[in-house]
């Protein structure tokens, strides 16, 4: 059978024509569009914000209890590392003594060392790009080993910690100005075993 | 490359024009008698005017004589060359009355009257010829006064800028008794992503080329007195440690030091020490090693930071950097240990001294007004003066082996390597990078 013109797509148009009534004409509650939101049938809406269903309470067993304890305290680790890498200390111009105001960073770097006592750091030492090259080689070697002396008169054992200067190789900030100058004049922390 | 000079005297061929300035040397009342040969004129700054002197163009001397861009090249590394040294005052082409194509580079070719009058006092013309590989110059300086001389080479044709630099050394003996160094060379850092590596160049920046490939951190070239090696301060097995590479064959060995951290090595003059910075323990002194590199003993023994070696032209004594008064500041010390003395007294912040090659300076960068600027002092402390006026950041400064330049820093937004004359102040940017350390004198290979 030739289906072309108007008349041979009628069967068509009649099923698709079904199709659409049965799909856009039921006046029930509009289906919910986010799935995650419960559906609310014909009831006054809920001035409060939707609340989500609490998750289906755990089955109690004692090993799963211990598994968590664990990833917790990897988590924890993480945790502490990431801040004992990321706090930095910072120096005057052409100094390398430890500054008051980061003795409690220090302090807290000796703590973390203090409870995991596997860790192996090693401190860089930088210094802004004023001065001869081989000049802030030296100088950043001896921020380096002044942070390290400080740890170590807190009672952390100085084969733990190695040291390195970058002198004024890597600047965090290359701007030419004081505040660029004083980011730069630092003492960096890695952790480099455990 | 060979090259055989021929001193030919032209006095009967000169005759006419040294009579003829000898008239007019004696209407201005001075003697046109003067010194012998061997006695030098001292031109330039300090010592009297500069010399006019006309640079002919290099010709080819082929079957057609004619203008070529390769003679006009050669042309201009010379003229760049003695132009460099303010001892002369180069006289523009635009002024040569000389008929290009009836002349040649024999004085029977060269009309000497049209150059001296527009001025000249020297002239010197050259030819070339290239017979596929070979490329043969012939290079001659006339002069009113005394006799000139000629001087050829033969080379390849890609060596023409040493050829070139090759007459403008003898030209400057001609006139000062002393070659020039314009065949030298100058080691200094360049920074790629992440790393910096050192590179070679000709004195005037021409010829750049990469010599370590390690993509960490390299610092500090210096040259053994022989031009053979260079020592230089390297990240490149973990923390900074002093390598030395055969400048020709590329052979690098680790000097072996027990440090946490070795820098700056530098030799001494006649190659028998060299002088590094040692950090131990929180603390950098400075130790005098042998020319294999082992340690000989302790230089400087105190708690503050001792770096920047230079060592003195006669090797007795070094001038270093100390922060020992509490600021850095440019001391001495002799060889032996003894007789330390502070030598700069002005500014908060003095460093990286470099001795003049004959002796009688000390060039180091201070800080003023908050940026690094060149000065030069007597190694007794007097007479401190600065050497530039230019705007931005200038450090590491390096003297040629004549004495006559010094090469730098200059920062301003980025790092530049610039040549400055001492005596004139003039000055030229070679290029990008930092650090630049000049070669001595090259062994003719």
């Amino acid at each position: 059978m030739r289906m072309s013109g108007v008349r041979g797509r009628i069967p068509f148009l009649m099923v698709a024509g079904l199709a659409v009534f049965l799909v856009g004409c039921p006046k029930k509650a509009p289906i919910p569009v986010k799935p995650a939101e419960p559906a609310k049938p014909a009831e006054a809406p809920d001035p409060r914000p939707a609340v989500p269903k609490p998750p289906p309470a755990p089955i109690p067993a004692p090993e799963v209890k211990v598994e968590d304890e664990d990833a917790k305290k990897a988590r924890e680790f993480q945790q502490a590392m990431r801040q004992f890498e990321s706090e930095l200390i910072h120096f005057d111009f052409d100094r390398s003594e430890i500054k008051d105001r980061y003795k409690p960073v220090l302090n807290r770097k000796a703590f973390f060392l203090k409870n995991h006592p596997n860790v192996r750091i090693q401190i860089e030492g930088h210094c802004d790009e004023r001065g001869s090259v081989q000049y802030n080689l030296a100088l950043g070697d001896r921020r380096a080993n002044s942070a390290k002396a400080y740890l170590v008169a807190l009672g952390i054992s100085a084969d733990r910690i190695s040291t390195i200067s970058f002198g004024e190789e890597r600047p965090l900030d290359s701007g030419r100005n004081e505040e660029a100058w004083a980011k730069n004049r630092r003492d960096r922390f890695v952790i480099v075993g455990q | 490359m060979n090259r055989f000079k021929d001193r030919t005297h032209k006095r009967s061929l000169l005759y006419g024009l040294v009579l003829a300035s000898w008239t007019v040397f004696w209407l201005a009342g001075s003697s046109p008698l003067r010194a012998q040969p061997k006695d030098f004129i001292i031109i330039g700054p300090g010592g009297g005017r500069q010399l006019p002197l006309a640079v002919g163009a290099f010709r080819d001397m082929g079957t057609t004589p004619s203008d070529t861009p390769l003679g006009l090249k050669i042309t201009q590394v010379i003229t760049d060359d003695l132009r460099a040294t303010g001892l002369f005052r180069i006289l523009d082409p635009v002024t040569f009355l000389e008929d290009p194509l009836s002349s040649g580079i024999v004085p029977e070719q060269i009309d000497f009257r049209s150059w001296s009058a527009i001025g000249a006092e020297a002239l010197i013309k050259g030819g070339f010829r290239i017979q596929g590989d070979r490329l043969e110059v012939e290079a001659r300086l006339f002069e009113v006064i005394r006799s000139g001389m000629t001087a050829k080479y033969v080379g390849r044709p890609e060596d023409f800028r040493r050829i070139a630099h090759s007459f403008a050394n003898e030209v400057i003996r001609h006139f000062t008794g002393e070659p020039g160094a314009f065949d030298t060379q100058i080691a200094y850092v360049s920074r790629r992503r992440g790393s910096k590596e050192i590179f070679l160049m000709d004195y005037d920046g021409y010829a750049p080329r990469q010599f370590t490939r390690n993509r960490s951190i390299n610092l500090k070239p210096a040259w053994s007195p022989d031009g053979r090696k260079l020592a230089y301060t390297s990240y490149r097995e973990g923390r900074p440690s002093v390598f030395v590479a055969d400048v020709r064959k590329g052979g690098i060995r680790r000097l072996p030091l027990q440090a946490d951290m070795a820098t700056g090595a530098v030799w001494s003059p006649d190659g028998s020490l060299m002088a590094v910075a040692l950090s131990r323990r929180g603390n950098t002194d400075l130790y005098l090693l042998n020319a294999q590199g082992k340690l000989l003993r302790r230089l400087t023994s105190h708690f503050a930071i001792d770096v920047d070696p230079a060592w003195s032209p006669d090797g007795k004594t070094l001038a270093f950097t100390s922060n020992r008064s509490g600021s850095p500041q440019i001391y001495l010390v002799e060889v032996s240990g003894k007789n330390f003395r502070r030598i700069t007294f002005e500014g908060r912040y003095n460093t990286s001294p470099v001795w003049s090659p004959k002796g009688d300076l000390i060039v180091f960068n201070g800080i003023t007004k908050g940026e690094f600027k060149l000065f030069s002092i007597r190694p007794d402390g007097t007479r401190l003066r600065r050497l530039t006026s230019l705007k931005g950041g200038q450090s590491d400064p390096s003297w040629s082996p004549d004495g006559r330049f010094l090469v730098f820093t200059l920062e301003r937004g980025g790092k530049s390597v610039y040549l400055l004359n001492v005596a004139t102040g003039w000055l030229r940017r070679l290029g990008r990078g930092e650090s630049p350390a000049w070669s001595p004198w090259m062994k003719n290979s």
